[in-house]
Formats: C-alpha cells, sequence, structure tokens
C-alpha cells in the first residue's frame, strides 16, 4: 500500500523536472504524463480494494488535523480519483505520438495534479489552491490552439474563472472567521446545529466558484467556444475530467458542510435551468463538436438536478443517480470527443461517415449520453425517472422526459447522416483506436451486466453517507 | 455610457452590501485569537523555534499550501510562456542607454540580490521571506534587463535553477516523509530561538522558495522582452 500523498508529490516532482526533460529529448515528456496516471490508478485502485470503510487522515507538516492540513481518503474520493485518473490515462495513451511541445505537457500534468488535489484534500483552504492550479492550467490549455473560437473562449474563462475564485475565497475566509478552523470536518461539527445568515452566504460565494468549473447556468457562457475550438483532447480534458472534480467537490461540501433544504433547492433550480437551456441550444447548433459542448452542459447541469433531488426526497437513491450519471457522461463524452479526431475538420451536423469504425464509435457514445438500453447511461437515467415517478414529482417527471426526447432527437439526426453517406475511410491513428475500443466494450458490458459499475458505487456513496464517521475520525477537537 | 454608470451603481450596491453584511457579523477592532490561530501564537515558537511565527505556519503548519501557491507561480510563468509560443515580439529600440545608467545599474544590481539573499535568508528571524526575497532578487534582473544593452541571461541558467529549486523542495517534502512519517514535517532540531541556525527545515524551504520565485519571475520578464521560443 503506497501512501496517497505520493500521488502529489510525485506530479510535482515530474512538472518541476519538466523542462530538463524537454532538454534530454522531445518524446520524453509525453512518456512522463503516460507513466503518472497509471501509478496513480494504481493506487487508487489498491486503496480501494483493501480500505476498510473507515476513512485515512493523512497529516502534513506534523500535526494533526485541525492543525495541520490533512488528506482525507474514503471510497467516495478514491471512486473519483479513479474514474479522473482513468480519463488522464486515456488521453494520454492515446496522443501519447503527438508531436507537442514540453509546456503543453507540464500544464497537462498540473491540470491533473489540481483534479487529484481537489479530490483528496480535507482541508478547505487547501481545496481553494487546488482549484486556482486546476483553474490557470485550464485557461492555458483551452488557448493552446490558436484558432478564433479557443481564444475567444479562453479569454471569457479567464474573466469568468478568476472572479468565482475570488468569490470561492471569499467564502472560505467567512467559514474560517466564523468557526476558527479550515478542516472540513472540523467546520461541519462546529456548523452542525448553528447555521445563520452569513454561513448560508458563504455557501453562496463558494458555490459561485464551483458553478464555473463545473459548467452550470450562469457562468457557463466560455464553455461552448471552447468546445468548439480546443483541440479534441482537450475538449475531453474540459468535459470528463475538469468538470468531474469541480462536480466531486460541490458533492462534499453541499453534503457535509450545507446540508440544508435551502440549499437543494437551489442547486435544483439552476440545474433545471442549465439542463433546459444547454439541450435547446444544442438542438439549435450546427457545428458537431459545439452541440456536443452543449449536450455536456446539459449533461452536467442533469447531474446536479439528480444530486439536489435528495433535498425533496431525502433517499440516497438520488445521490446514486447522480454519481452513475458523471460517470457515464465522463467515459460517453471522452469517447465521442476523442473520436472526432477521425471525423473531418469543422464537422457539420450533416457530416457524411467518415468510416465504418468511427461511425459505431460515435453511435455507441451518443446511444449511451442518451440512455439507450444496452449501455451504461440506461441504468442512469431509468434512476431518475424512478425517483421522480415514486415520489409523484410528475411536472418535473414531464419536462424531463421531454427534455430527454429532444437530446435524443438530435443525436439520431447525427447518427442517420453517418450512416446514410458515403463512407471514406481515413487512417487511423493504432493508440486512439485502442482506447476507443475499451472504453466502447466497457459501456455496452456494463450496459448488460451493470453489477460491477453498482457495487463499486455502492461503496463509494456508503463513504458518502457516513457523514458521523467522518466527522469523528478527523475532526479532533481544539 | 449609460451601460459604465448600471455597472458602476451595481458594484457599489454589492460592496455596500458586502460591507454591512460583514460589520453586521464581524465587528471591526474585535481582536480576539480563536481556534486554530490561538493554538499557533500560544505553541508556535515552542513546536518549531522559529521567533516568526508567520514564517513557521507558512512553511509547516500550513505548509502543504505554500507547495501548492509556489505551484500555482510555476505553474502561471509556464503558461505565459506557453501562450506566447509562435506570437512575434515586436522588436522594439528602446533609447541607447546613458553612461549613468549603465554604470548605476551594473554597480546597484549585485547590492540588490545580496539584500534579496538576506530577506530569504533571515525569514524565521525577521520580517520577510522566501516569496519577497524572491521578488527583491528579480528586480535587480529587471534592472539590468532595462539598463544594459546587450543583457541577456542564458535560459539554460535560469531552466537549471528553477528545476533544481523545485525538486529539492519537493525531495525535502519526502525526506519528512521518510524520517517522520509526514509530508514536509520537521525531521532536524529546532535549535536555540532567536540563532541564524534554528527552526528546524524553515531556513531550508525559504532559501529554496527564494531561489524558485526569483528565476521564475527573472524567466517571465525574459519571455516578455525576448518572446518565447519552441524547442
Amino acid at each position: 500500500m503506497v501512501s496517497p500523498i505520493l500521488i502529489i508529490a510525485l506530479l510535482l516532482l515530474f512538472a518541476f523536472l519538466m523542462p530538463l526533460l524537454g532538454l534530454l529529448h522531445k518524446r520524453l515528456p509525453a512518456f512522463a504524463t503516460l507513466i503518472l496516471p497509471a501509478f496513480n490508478l494504481y493506487v487508487a485502485v489498491t486503496h480501494f480494494l483493501k480500505m476498510d470503510f473507515i476513512p485515512v487522515v493523512i497529516k502534513t507538516g506534523g500535526f494533526r488535523p485541525p492543525f495541520g492540513i490533512n488528506l482525507a481518503v474514503d471510497h467516495f474520493s478514491l471512486f473519483f480519483l479513479i474514474l479522473v485518473n482513468a480519463i488522464g490515462l486515456f488521453i494520454a495513451f492515446s496522443y501519447l505520438l503527438e508531436e507537442q511541445d514540453y509546456r503543453f505537457h507540464t500544464l497537462f500534468l498540473l491540470n491533473l495534479l489540481g483534479a487529484s488535489g481537489i479530490i483528496l484534500t480535507g482541508d478547505l483552504f487547501n481545496s481553494f489552491v487546488f482549484l486556482e492550479i486546476l483553474a490557470i492550467s485550464s485557461y492555458a490549455l483551452a488557448g493552446s490552439r490558436k484558432e478564433k473560437h479557443a481564444l475567444e473562449g479562453a479569454i471569457k474563462y479567464l474573466i469568468i474563472g478568476s472572479i468565482g475564485s475570488s468569490f470561492y475565497l471569499l467564502g472560505v475566509f467567512i467559514l474560517y472567521k466564523v468557526t476558527g478552523t479550515l478542516n472540513m470536518a472540523d467546520v461541519a461539527l462546529k456548523l452542525q446545529n448553528a447555521k445563520n445568515g452569513i454561513v448560508y452566504l458563504a455557501g453562496m460565494f463558494m458555490l459561485v466558484g464551483l458553478f464555473v468549473e463545473a459548467e452550470l447556468f450562469p457562468l457557463n457562457t466560455w464553455a461552448p467556444d471552447v468546445y468548439q475550438g480546443a483541440y479534441n483532447r482537450i475538449a475531453v480534458q474540459f468535459s470528463s475530467l475538469i468538470s468531474k472534480s469541480a462536480i466531486y467537490l460541490l458533492f462534499r461540501i453541499t453534503f457535509l458542510i450545507f446540508d440544508d433544504p435551502l440549499f437543494y433547492k437551489l442547486l435544483l433550480a439552476f440545474g433545471l435551468l442549465t439542463f433546459i437551456v444547454a439541450e435547446f441550444n444544442a438542438l439549435a447548433q450546427k457545428d458537431l463538436k459545439r452541440m456536443l459542448g452543449y449536450s455536456s452542459i446539459g449533461q452536467m447541469g442533469l447531474t446536479v438536478l439528480a444530486f439536489a433531488l435528495y433535498g425533496m426526497v431525502s433517499h440516497p437513491e438520488a445521490f446514486f443517480s447522480a454519481i452513475l450519471l458523471t460517470v457515464n457522461h465522463a467515459i460517453a463524452k471522452a469517447l465521442l470527443f476523442a473520436n472526432m479526431d477521425n471525423m473531418s475538420e469543422n464537422a457539420t451536423i450533416d457530416v457524411k461517415g467518415a468510416n465504418p469504425f468511427s461511425n459505431l464509435m460515435f453511435a455507441i457514445g451518443a446511444l449511451s449520453v442518451m440512455g439507450f438500453p444496452f449501455t451504461l447511461g440506461f441504468w442512469a437515467k431509468i434512476e431518475i425517472l424512478g425517483i421522480l415517478l415514486r415520489s409523484n414529482l410528475l411536472v418535473l417527471f414531464f419536462l424531463i422526459i421531454l427534455i430527454f426526447m429532444v437530446e435524443a432527437f438530435y443525436y439520431f439526426r447525427v447518427i442517420t447522416n453517418l450512416f446514410g453517406g458515403e463512407s471514406v475511410c481515413r487512417t487511423l491513428n493504432p493508440l486512439l483506436t485502442l482506447s476507443l475500443v475499451i472504453f466502447s466494450i466497457f459501456l455496452v458490458y456494463q450496459g448488460f451486466y451493470p453489477i460491477f459499475t453498482f457495487s463499486w458505487l455502492n461503496r463509494a456513496l456508503n463513504a458518502l453517507l457516513n457523514k458521523a464517521i467522518y466527522i469523528s475520525i478527523i475532526a479532533g477537537g481544539l | 455610457m449609460i451601460r459604465k454608470i448600471i455597472y458602476f451603481l451595481i458594484l457599489i450596491a454589492f460592496g455596500f452590501f458586502v460591507y454591512s453584511v460583514f460589520s453586521a457579523y464581524f465587528p471591526f477592532g474585535e481582536n480576539v485569537l480563536t481556534g486554530v490561530a490561538r493554538y499557533y501564537a500560544e505553541k508556535g515558537v515552542k513546536d518549531l523555534g522559529g521567533i516568526n511565527i508567520v514564517t513557521s505556519i507558512v512553511t509547516i503548519y500550513r505548509g502543504f499550501d505554500t507547495l501548492g501557491e509556489v505551484t500555482v507561480l510555476f505553474l502561471s510563468v509556464t503558461a505565459l510562456a506557453f501562450t506566447l509560443i509562435g506570437l512575434k515580439v515586436e522588436k522594439v529600440k528602446p533609447p541607447k542607454p546613458t553612461l549613468i545608467m549603465e554604470t548605476g545599474g551594473r554597480y546597484l544590481a549585485p547590492l540588490i540580490i545580496l539584500f534579496g539573499a538576506y530577506v530569504f535568508l533571515h525569514g524565521h528571524l525577521t520580517p520577510g521571506g522566501g516569496f519577497p526575497g524572491g521578488v527583491i532578487i528579480a528586480t535587480a534582473f529587471l534592472l539590468l534587463f532595462v539598463t544594459q544593452e546587450h543583457f541577456s541571461p542564458k535560459k539554460f541558467h535560469i531552466t537549471i535553477t528553477e528545476v533544481l529549486a523545485g525538486a529539492f523542495y519537493v525531495l525535502v517534502g519526502l525526506l519528512g516523509l521518510y524520517y517522520v512519517k509526514s509530508f514536509l514535517g520537521n525531521f532536524l532540531k529546532t535549535g536555540k530561538p532567536g540563532y541564524l541556525v534554528s527552526a528546524g527545515i524553515i531556513p531550508i524551504i525559504y532559501i529554496l522558495i527564494g531561489f524558485k520565485v526569483g528565476s521564475e519571475t527573472t524567466s517571465a520578464l525574459k519571455n516578455l522582452k525576448e518572446g518565447s521560443d519552441e524547442h
């Protein structure tokens, strides 16, 4: 068992050494980006299989929490760590042979560090620092391709993201002033039955910071431009890695600290708004990548909506469906965006087929996002509809069914165009093909036998729900 | 024009809202240390042996955050260099520096560097530390960039400095993990408070941060002056 602190330490060490590796040989940085996600994945999986249900606290600086900073590792954080690093490995492996400057690989590693750090840390200010690392590397990656839309999206993202981060910091400051500590579990313990107005204000401020990264409605105007203009690997990163780590922090903080009906109502409203606006926008798009980008935003909105249903039904099923949606969306969207490499440049929605293989990949990814039977997405969406029916929220039920139909309409439009056209055989990148095949097989196989995903997900869910154990283990008391 | 006025009014309203809320909940002038801050103020010197408690908090108690902040600086400079790749910097011919500027800059720069080194070496005893020390050193290089006509430090030297400083910082953390089972933990004797060689690993970390910040900022200045190159 390797200590998870090594994940962060080694990522940092290699990021600092990157200029030297770039000087030694042009190919070395790309291989370094391949080794580290694999190592992280190994650490995360071994911990996930061998750990008890009691969270493990890892001190830094030699002082116990709340005096020092700690990492809090439980099954919920490990689950997301596995997800994020699997996506990182997918990107690094698929594009191993691309010619890129060494600084690009440095930024990629630091992005992965920000995501892993957010997931591992158990400290509020530390989560802000990692959020900054994640955000700044994202700005630079979004503008990495000198293209009109990408640069416009990057500059919008830079401005919105900086302001959002400042708000997050202001929220953390207020919580520190109220409770006198920065440790998440400790803050939760002190606020358990003493919430006043200023704590709600802090919560709103922190949500503003997280909404930017998680691409939720009013703060996501940058996202479609970035998705349309950036390289495909960056689009995969935005849809499956950056937003997923922000969503993790949103889940954790909301459930641990601000566990309150008001917050769930707020999240429900914004999730629903995001979902409706983004899906109708996707219907109106002409550019295929921009359409996929809007679909990504819509799925993030649906995830937050599913999470916030907990406030209405008070049953952990809502969390279950939210996490399942997150996993499904990460994998399916990685498949779709990476597959855009096999299509023509600036493909529109009436694109005529590229070659049979990439058509099939697009179809599997799209079906899984839609929630078609025999794919993983089916289980996630049926779960949400089941919750809504059981708790008699019929208006919301029919609204969501309507939006699902809109989603199905614009995806099927593209799929019929793809399979209806003449196939043009393009050369395929062998590594990319291999990783696409692995992801698509996973999606279909889990659609038939979802036992594997469900069992791991349930362990993660139990760790999230055992708030009392988390707090009692970590919060030592002053 | 009317839009600007509306934006300004919104800003004023928001500022007033934040001010009124904060002054209602946290009245000004209540200097009561609560929570962890109180522990740091009472036990800081005994735990770590640094007289400057701010330094102890920054490097040991919250050392993980400081490593993160150093990473943010490194990341910003890398992102700047990465964004500048391929953009041609217009070679503006600056006016030829006069004799006074050239001689003054040449004699002042080493003294400024010396002062910066003093600031980060005495971080655990006097106000200051790695970050201000590093920036002071970078100002010396800025002076040289402006006053000397043909001054251009070699890229390789800057790269080696920043790589080694960053890598050694992480290695100090890993040594802490090996000796006291905690990343960035203090594995040296704390010594007598008030002496130059005291306070465990705080001076070591600050020396490394000073080098790292100085070289990063100098690298950013060089990139802005001469443009970034791919290799």
